[in-house]
């Protein structure tokens, strides 16, 4: 039981090193994944990182710059070499190298997602709240939700475009990057996990609501929103924060389809042009910041939950 | 709500887009550009136009015909990549949960590492690999959905396995495969048809969306997805032909999903109350 | 703060099973009731209904619950949420599962006095109250969270949040059960120390008749949601009456004293379901039950619910046997 008092117990530092090292472990065979799919596949590699409209110099170019007659391992770690020091290749569709056209656009997903999952936060968890306190299920609830559940994220986007932008004329038509803009693909890439959320919330705080020390709390006559606000909520917040850290990857999925419907200049649209021309180091790139994206998530997630909850701290040093 | 009716209704639903999808051929070809497809200013004609109860598209194509084979081709790679994801998942992950060491640790990473790089990126890298076409699409869904499957059985698996009659199993000989096929499978059978509902659901709305980026099954050849992506192409004067084939891809979605809810709920809740209201 | 409590023909009901019926007990100012029975005799029911926390599926049917003068049984809204701790207060048996896991001890004590003082008050008088459940370092302890601290520990601070409010009764639902034996005796001798210095009416729910023995002035024996004996603790070690309080000392004696090999008695036969039988609810299990027990329960006669206790105690012959005392 000797446990220091101020600080981190030392168990707990390494299971988060471990979880560290899972991740990159993850990372590397995303690598290794994306080194196959471009370099390993079969016809002619050179043509498949040039894009269809590459010159025949440009192939030569290509072979020689990427060393293509080297053997396989060599050029395995060559490439591995290569994205640990940040080179995640060029597009020569684009004429850029994939680094900088991903860097230049990846601020404005992260601020697209930061919003949806606030967003989707907010709402999912008011709404789970709500149901928990009212002790029933709510027939209406259900029908939304299962009503967004079934609604693809990209038709969502265009009901939304359709209601908001060419009937109501509340909201822009037109891409653009700013805060009227941002409105809507955030709203639509909230809501697609709001009936998860809405849930999880629900459950956690139900099995809370009947817990024990939640008696202690009404035992003691405090004043009932006082008991919830203190004893309920700060207790159930636990699973909430686990969610958020999964939701990295649903939402790096749906940002293609809203920057697709929205026109917003992010990742997602990076992607979608990256397939439309055939412009495989890009739409690799996207995959290998995507992966490291969910991963360093999933590890924020557990920081913040260690934080969080002390009894996952002890469980840590376990 | 009963759980029975959310089960009846998404199969009724289920059933009543299949009965349409199967119908297809009666609708006439989805291929065939009507000379008389298009009035006069050269728009798609509406709904209930004479000859296109559904009207027609911005080529002249008869809506009705376009939409039950894109329902068709829709719901055929969803049943087989459904299949095969699921399947490929509950192999994986009864094999990690029984045959355990090396083989589990093995099998779960590779679980983690596919389940770490989202759907869509995924599928639009893999679709510039192997194409367009169902196959194509069948195999990229697998591959995307087999994971999460893995993941929950090998779950499953992992608490049966420290079950006293599946320990009593193993200790007196059987092999691991036995026990699977004769303690096990029918033990997991709620959660494989929980599974396989919610799957079927995603494995819609991924297969649409891919081909509505232009990844899965490309025109001429109809499916809900890319029909949306033609139909957002009339969006500011005609929205209809965007309407159309969204109302069966969310019809479709919402089959899996109220089956899903259906038997999620036939798990009987233990009964809890909250102190508050005390 | 010493209140005399009366409870008087308490009947209470889980859905449409009744689980108390007809209860009626006293307890002087300032005495510790022992209230002993088997699992299912209705014990923990009747700690949850005078404290008011039953769960939401379980009624009070009837009957009043007066403490100090206050019907517990009757109140509601504001006056049963300020009666909630400071009238009376509850002392749970699982300390863990009751203590929330991620708040600080010593916030979970000032939480009591943070209505009516200030916040920091509050903290120091929290800290005061762990230095009355005889913990050391008080200061230190405040600081931690429950799962750190041994279960003794977490019992004591229970206690420091049940009398915290200076309540009239405390009812203390078998808060040794789950300790080791000796931070059971440690436990037993705060609470009989902290009931001496404020003599707070106390009422101990208990299996054990060890613990009544160490703690108690009267008993109440309850079996089958009734009473069936009710007097001083000397009395119940020396001059039981009821078949069944006969039959629990027989088996608790047995069992603390027998020699090796030495067969000692257990009562045949398994308590009742809850919901009732007609009659007295120990009549199947009874050595000594005529056909009266099986019709009519037997009422609280001078301590003892029993139709042939009764009988042979004013020496009627209406019994088939027809035996005098």
């Amino acid at each position: 039981m000797a446990e220091h008092l101020s600080g981190w117990p030392t168990g707990q530092a390494k299971q988060l090193a471990v979880r560290l090292l899972l991740g990159c472990l993850t990372v590397l065979a995303v690598l290794t994944l994306t080194f196959v799919l471009q370099y390993a596949v079969p016809g002619d590699v050179a043509r498949s990182i040039a894009g269809p409209r590459a010159t025949p110099q440009l192939l030569a170019q290509i072979r020689d710059r990427l060393h293509l007659d080297a053997p396989l391992w060599d050029q395995y770690w060559r490439y591995l070499r290569g994205v640990l020091s940040g080179n995640l290749g060029e597009s020569y569709v684009q004429k850029q190298p994939v680094r900088s056209l991903i860097a230049a656009r990846l601020p404005a997903t992260l601020l697209l997602g930061v919003t949806a999952l606030v967003v989707e936060i907010a709402l999912g968890g008011a709404l789970g709240v709500w149901e928990a306190l009212r002790g029933r299920r709510s027939t209406l609830l259900t029908c939304l939700n299962t009503g967004l559940l079934a609604t693809p994220t990209f038709a969502l986007g265009y009901l939304f475009l359709l209601v908001f932008a060419y009937q109501l004329a509340v909201l822009p038509i037109t891409t653009g990057a700013d805060a009227a803009h941002l409105v809507m693909p955030a709203v639509v890439l909230g809501l697609s996990g709001v009936p998860y959320y809405s849930s999880v919330v629900r459950d956690s705080m139900t099995a809370t609501l009947a817990s024990s020390h939640v008696r202690t709390a009404v035992a003691k006559g405090l004043p009932r929103w006082t008991v919830i606000r203190r004893h309920v909520l700060r207790c159930a917040l636990s699973p909430v924060v686990t969610m958020a850290g999964m939701d990295i990857a649903v939402f790096l999925s749906g940002v293609v389809f809203v920057e697709n419907v929205f026109g917003w200049p992010g990742i997602g649209q990076l992607q979608d042009q990256a397939f439309n021309n055939s412009d495989r180091p890009l739409l690799m790139g996207t995959v290998i910041v995507a992966a490291v994206l969910v991963v360093f998530g999933n590890l924020l997630a557990d920081v913040i939950r260690v934080a969080v909850d002390p009894r996952a701290r002890q469980e840590a040093s376990a | 709500m009963k759980p029975r009716y959310l089960i009846a209704t998404g199969l009724a639903a289920f059933a009543a887009l299949a009965l349409f999808a199967l119908a297809a051929p009666l609708f006439g070809s989805p291929l065939h550009i009507d000379s008389d497809g298009l009035t006069t200013l050269g728009l798609p004609l509406g709904i209930a136009s004479r000859g296109h109860p559904l009207g027609t598209d911005v080529l002249g194509r008869d809506m009705l015909a376009r939409t039950a084979y894109g329902l068709r081709t829709t719901m055929e790679f969803t049943l087989v990549a459904n299949i095969a994801s699921v399947g490929t998942g509950t192999a994986v992950g009864l094999a990690a949960g029984f045959y355990r060491g090396r083989v589990e640790q093995l099998l779960m990473r590779l679980v983690d590492v596919f389940l770490s790089v989202p759907t869509v990126v995924s599928g639009l890298a893999l679709a510039s690999i192997v194409g367009r076409g169902v196959t194509g699409i069948v195999v990229i869904v697998t591959a995307l959905y087999w994971a999460w499957t893995a993941r929950l059985v090998h779950g499953e698996a992992v608490r049966l396995r420290n079950q006293p009659f599946v320990e009593a199993a193993l200790v007196h000989g059987v092999r691991p495969r036995t026990v699977i096929l004769r303690h096990v499978l029918p033990n997991i059978r709620t959660l494989l048809l929980n599974i396989s509902a919610l799957n079927g659901a995603a494995v819609v709305v991924v297969g649409s969306g891919l081909s509505y980026l232009g990844a899965g099954i490309a025109a001429p050849r109809p499916e809900l997805g890319n029909l949306l992506q033609d139909g957002t192409q009339a969006l500011s004067y005609d929205p209809q032909l965007l309407l159309i084939p969204m109302v069966f891809v969310i019809a479709l979605v919402l089959s899996f999903v109220l089956v899903g809810e259906g038997i999620n709920r036939t798990v009987p809740e233990s009964e809890r109350r909250s102190w508050l209201n005390i | 703060m010493s209140a005399p409590v009366s409870i008087e023909g308490l009947t209470v009901a889980y859905g449409d099973q009744v689980s108390l019926h007809d209860v009626s007990l006293d307890v002087p100012a300032g005495t510790v009731l022992a209230l002993v029975g088997e699992s299912g005799s209705g014990k923990s029911t009747l700690a949850h209904a005078a404290s008011r926390l039953l769960p939401p599926n379980a009624r009070i049917l009837g009957g009043t619950i007066s403490v100090g003068g206050t019907d517990m049984a009757a109140l509601t809204g504001h006056e049963l949420r300020s009666a909630r701790g400071s009238t009376v207060a509850y002392l749970p048996q699982d300390a863990l599962a009751a203590l929330n896991p991620v708040m600080r001890i010593g916030r979970q004590i000032a939480e009591v006095f943070t209505a009516a003082n200030g916040r920091s008050d509050a903290a120091e008088m929290a800290v005061e109250m762990l230095r009355r459940v005889s913990i050391r370092d008080p200061g230190q302890v405040a600081r931690k969270y429950p799962h750190q601290l041994s279960g003794g520990m977490r019992q004591r601070v229970m206690i420091a949040i049940a009398l915290a409010h200076r309540p009239q009764l405390l009812i203390a639902d078998e808060p040794t059960t789950a300790l080791d034996v000796t931070v059971q005796a440690e436990v037993l001798e705060l609470v009989a120390e902290l009931q001496r210095d404020t003599g707070v009416t106390v009422i101990w729910i208990t299996h054990d008749l060890s613990v009544v023995k160490e703690i108690a002035d009267t008993v109440a024996v309850l079996y089958g949601g009734r009473v069936a004996e009710h007097c001083a603790a000397d009395e119940l070690f020396a001059a039981a009456r009821h078949p069944y309080t006969l039959g629990l000392l027989g088996s608790f004696g047995g069992a603390r004293t027998a020699a090796p090999k030495e067969r000692f008695t257990a009562i045949p036969g398994s308590p009742p379901l809850r919901g009732g039988v007609p009659g007295c609810p120990f009549h199947p299990r009874c050595t000594r039950a005529e056909d009266r027990c099986r019709s009519e329960a037997p009422p609280l006669l001078g301590g003892v619910a029993c139709h042939v206790v009764a009988r042979e105690a004013t020496g009627t012959g209406a019994g088939e046997t027809g035996m005098t005392a």
